[in-house]
């Protein structure tokens, strides 16, 4: 009996098969159904009014799309609705990649104390500028950075914020290394000249953070610094 | 697990195989005009496209018509595979052929179409959406191609036409089309730079983050449902990863210093960034445990990995062989730096944003030439590299389209920044983004279905 129904299923799908190739279709007919709630909210819009673009499609609807392959004209339509209300669900767009962990980790010392204080501008601790792509000091730079490492170490209880600025002339990739690097050796020499190194936090802000804003080597010159902040 | 078939119906099940495996091996050798996707330059396949014609009572009052079909002609334009005709030249032909369902090939290619795309549309009850169907046919073969029909909320209906567009392009090359892709880019605001998504014909842009600080450098999972870049959110560079909507945000590491240049292994495994741990930017290797591996111990820079696309190589920018003069490296994925390192970048003393192709044969970067940057590709057989665009402006940061046809930059020009397309080999590029404040683009991987 139940080879009988086995065999039934196979004559059934053969004629299926032969009728789709007397249709000359080229796809296989696969049904592709999409999830309504996943597949919408992917592409619901999620900009409002304060984007910065005039055009921001989307008007909020539920959003649900549903998708069937069909036959040519005069072929029985309407065969696949059965099957492509399944709802199939496109599937793992949800699935986090990198769950495991919960949040980063904060390995580092001082990295969350640095993290949590909150840092002013100081009139105090003056900048110094870099030549075009590089990260050393030269003479001028050393003379103010000693004058800033008296003042913090007749004030213990500052905590610096050493930022690394570059121009606009590199590649933002690069200049958020490059200034990564000008903040550490400021750091370090400030630390040569007895500077409590626990004292001192460092960030690059690469190009992202201009001083000035034209073109030219005036202002160029302005941006390649490390700025200091103090802790309030 | 299997019912017991009997000797008979293993045979038949066996014949069906076989006819299937036949039936497989036609279809991909039927069309004759499917066509090799190897940097082919081949004429593109004139296409007509027809008015939707309105199915039930009453006409087009809502324009949905018009509008899908403004959408298609311009994905399959944009597609750079097709041409569509001009509709005066079809005009007499389509009006015959709307109240029935002939269609009648040979005057539709002595009009000069080759391929057909004849479409419909319904309105449901409310609530219910549209139903739009599409039919593809071979004018010069004369046989029906593909017909789809969708369903779908108003909202929706850029998706589904895109979605269309690409399944035309896979009749023609064997590979979806890029009309369902997207662009992840940073735009420029008061506080500092937002990630925004925008399709791929411009259409569609809104924005993913809202955190009011400076973001840097998207890069997308390889299955196009997350955007991990770099954000200074919590007053450090640090990690994240956000999905499509903005809504679900995690961060992934967070280090003092850089967390920076992130480019997600092929395989999903693995994200390589750059830490600065070391008091100097150095490539790394995260894995899902979160383990660190270091890839890179050099003194200098060293920054802005890409993975080849078995994920076996990486290729990143390092001043090694100078300060301040950045070049292009190839190293090995697991081994790093202590193995074989070849420079691949010369004759520029500045260069950046190595991005390999999906391919695998190609790596666009970043070079300084003269006193701007442009876009040059290296190709891994030939070892030579090319300078692709020229002009005016300044162009950097280039990624690939997942087909690898297309590169996509930003450029500055007068002070203003904004994205362009480029068809590589053509020197012919369109302006994706206008807001003058564009940076960072990351062409998606295709989108799963």
């Amino acid at each position: 009996m139940e080879a009988m129904n086995w065999k039934a299923i196979t004559i059934a799908v053969f004629c299926v098969f032969l009728t789709t190739a007397c249709s000359k279709k080229l796809m296989p007919l696969e049904i592709e159904t999409s999830g309504s709630v996943s597949e919408g909210t992917e592409f619901r819009d999620s900009s409002s009014s304060d984007s910065a673009f005039a055009d921001s499609g989307g008007s909020g609807d539920s959003g649900f799309f549903s998708e069937e392959p069909i036959l040519e004209y005069g072929s029985p339509s309407g065969g696949f609705s059965s099957e492509s209300s399944g709802n199939g669900s496109s599937g793992s767009s949800g699935s986090n990649p990198f769950a495991s962990g919960g949040q980063g980790q904060d390995t580092g010392s001082g990295m969350q104390e640095s993290r949590l204080q909150s840092f002013r501008a100081s009139s105090d601790l003056k900048d110094i500028h870099f030549k075009f792509d590089r990260y050393d000091l030269d003479s001028n730079s050393k003379m103010i950075l000693q004058k800033n490492a008296t003042f913090l170490k007749s004030n213990p209880n500052v905590h610096i914020e050493v930022q690394g600025h570059c121009d606009e002339r590199g590649t933002n990739n690069y200049n958020i290394a490059l200034g990564e690097r000008r903040a550490h050796s400021t750091k370090n020499y400030l630390v040569s000249q007895g500077v409590d190194s626990r004292n001192v936090h460092v960030i690059s802000y690469g190009e992202e953070k201009p001083f000035c804003f034209d073109s030219g080597e005036t202002c160029w010159y302005q941006n390649r610094r490390a700025h200091f902040m103090v802790s309030k | 697990m299997f019912p017991k078939t009997s000797k008979s119906g293993f045979y038949l099940s066996l014949i069906l195989t076989v006819l299937v495996l036949l039936q497989t091996r036609a279809g991909l050798a039927a069309p004759q005009i499917r066509i090799d996707l190897e940097r082919e330059t081949r004429k593109k396949v004139a296409v007509a496209i027809t008015d939707f014609v309105v199915k039930g009572p009453g006409a087009d009052v809502l324009g949905l018509g018009k509008e899908a079909k403004k959408i298609l002609k311009k994905d399959l334009m944009l597609s750079e595979w097709f041409s569509p005709l001009q509709e005066q030249v079809f005009e007499e032909l389509e009006k015959m052929e709307r109240s029935g369902s002939k269609v009648d090939y040979r005057s539709w290619h002595q009009v000069g179409a080759q391929w057909l795309i004849k479409t419909e549309y319904s309105v449901l009850a409310k609530g219910k959406g549209q139903v739009f169907t599409f039919r593809l046919y071979d004018a010069v073969n004369k046989r029906f191609l593909l017909g789809k029909r969708y369903n779908a909320s108003r909202d929706l209906l850029r998706k589904i036409i895109h979605r269309f567009a690409d399944e035309v392009v896979m009749q023609l090359t064997g590979k979806r089309g890029l009309a369902e892709t997207q662009v992840a880019f940073l735009n420029q605001e008061n506080a500092g730079k937002e990630i925004y998504l925008v399709d791929f014909d411009g259409h569609n842009l809104r924005r993913v983050t809202r955190d009011h600080t400076v973001n840097l450098s998207p890069a997308w999972s390889p299955d196009a449902n997350w955007i991990v870049y770099t954000s200074y959110a919590a007053h450090n560079p640090d990690l994240i990863m956000i999905d499509t909507t903005g809504e679900k945000r995690q961060t992934l590491h967070r280090l003092p210093g850089l967390n920076a240049a992130p480019a997600w292994s092929p395989d999903m495994q693995r994200i390589a960034l750059v830490l600065s741990r070391d008091q100097n930017s150095e490539v790394y290797i995260l894995n899902r445990d979160r383990q660190l591996e270091r890839l890179t111990h050099h003194f200098n820079i060293d920054t802005s990995p890409t993975w080849s696309p078995d994920g076996k190589k990486i290729a990143f920018t390092s001043d090694r062989s100078g300060t301040g003069a950045p070049q292009i490296y190839i190293m090995d994925s697991v081994k790093g730096d202590q193995s074989k390192v070849t420079r691949i970048s010369f004759g520029s003393g500045y260069n950046d944003n190595p991005a390999w192709s999906p391919n695998g044969d190609q790596i666009a970067y970043t070079s300084r030439v003269g006193k701007r940057f442009q876009i040059r590709i290296y190709d891994l057989n030939t070892h030579q590299s090319q300078v692709v665009t020229k002009g005016s402006g300044s162009c950097e940061q280039p990624s690939w389209s997942p087909d690898g046809r297309f590169i996509i930059y930003r450029k500055r020009e007068n002070d203003r920044y904004n994205l362009f397309i480029q068809k590589v080999g053509s020197g012919r590029a369109r302006q994706l983004t206008f807001s003058g404040k564009g940076h960072s683009p990351a062409w998606s991987p295709y989108f799963k279905h």
